[in-house]
């Protein structure tokens, strides 16, 4: 049985990495009967979205600090 | 690979920015913390020195105040203005007190932001006020004042906050302790790697509406000013810039298993952050 913290440390992984098969089933397992770790995994992807997010709106901001040509 | 990293566009650009030195200015004030995270990432050495070079150039003018950097001095404003020397006494003349002090006050609140720390940024401003008040020959007519104080006390912010940063990469060289894969990570879970039932991660609902939300990026920009910095570097260079892990590798001298724990962290840390200051909040407001 995974623990959570190990749940959470695969979940990261699966950001960088795809996961050998058994891995992936008992993390599945965990996922479903956990709800906590189960949000977990949905907000790493958020996080990933934000930062883009969070890019973007940079360099917005330097765009407005262009002088008119 | 390394592309629209930020600073390399302001400086890219900075040439054409010239006109607006102060509006550059006051945007790199602002942006101090995340550039400097961002130069710690670059990888190209000789980009890093073109924007040494570009903050060094900003500041130019004023670096001969920095030779003063370690000393503090406990004046008021009163009797800095009401000091013995003619010249100084000339330059209060020719400023209203009033007006002094609504600019005193612009200016610790502009350093607080910066700073963080209410009586660093009394003793920036009071240094600054001081370095003004020095160099007042070098001051022409009124119209500029609040512009070149304010350019005194940028400086010495800068050079605090660049002190401070210098200060936190040594301590925070990689030790054991941030690598460690266990340490650090008990607040959060107990020793059988459950999650405490009071850091259990709850539902964001649907957080994408968030991102529309002026106050939920400075939140977000707060949390990620938050992480360790070797966590933050690691961050940055996988999610903002988008490197691959081997990459990441390379540049921070760690194997994949090092680069794992610093990324697990960072996330682990990055959503606690937003869920205690965004999400849980937003929550208990509806």
């Amino acid at each position: 049985m995974l623990s959570c913290y190990e749940v959470t440390r695969l979940v990261s992984a699966l950001q960088e990495q795809a996961l050998p098969w058994n891995k992936k089933i008992a993390l599945r397992f965990h996922l479903f009967q956990c709800s906590a770790c189960h949000n977990f995994s949905l907000q790493l992807p958020f996080l990933r979205k934000s930062m883009h997010g969070y890019r973007d709106r940079l360099d917005d901001l330097i765009e407005k600090h262009e002088p008119e040509a | 690979m390394i592309n629209p990293a930020i600073t390399l566009r302001v400086i890219k650009r900075s040439r054409a920015l010239r006109p607006f030195k102060a509006r550059l200015d006051q945007f790199i004030a602002q942006r101090w913390l995340t550039l400097q995270k961002l130069l710690a990432v670059k990888r190209v050495s000789s980009t890093l020195q073109q924007s040494k070079q570009l903050f060094n150039a900003l500041h130019k003018s004023l670096l001969g105040f920095l030779s003063h950097h370690n000393s503090i001095f406990p004046m008021t404003l009163k009797s800095v203005f009401s000091s013995e020397s003619n010249k100084s006494k000339a330059y209060a003349q020719s400023v209203d007190p009033k007006e002094l002090n609504v600019l005193r006050n612009e200016m610790v609140k502009f350093a607080t932001m910066q700073l963080g720390d209410k009586d660093q940024a009394e003793d920036a401003v009071q240094e600054a006020l001081l370095a003004a008040l020095k160099n007042s020959a070098a001051y022409e007519g009124r119209a500029s004042l609040k512009t070149w104080v304010f350019a005194i006390l940028k400086n010495k912010i800068t050079d605090m906050v660049r002190k401070r940063y210098r200060e936190r990469l040594v301590s925070t060289q990689l030790g054991d302790t941030e690598l460690d894969e266990q340490a650090d990570m008990t607040d959060l879970f107990n020793s059988a790697g459950m999650w405490e039932p009071d850091e259990r991660p709850a539902s964001w609902g649907n957080p994408i509406q968030s991102l529309d939300d002026k106050q939920f990026w400075q939140i977000f920009e707060l949390c990620l000013d938050g992480l360790p910095s070797q966590q933050a570097k690691a961050f940055m260079m996988r999610e903002y810039i988008g490197l691959e892990t081997i990459e990441i590798c390379q540049e921070m001298t760690i194997n994949s298993n090092n680069l794992h724990v610093l990324l697990h962290r960072s996330r682990l840390r990055l959503r606690e952050c937003l869920e205690n200051r965004w999400f849980r909040k937003e929550a208990s407001t509806c």
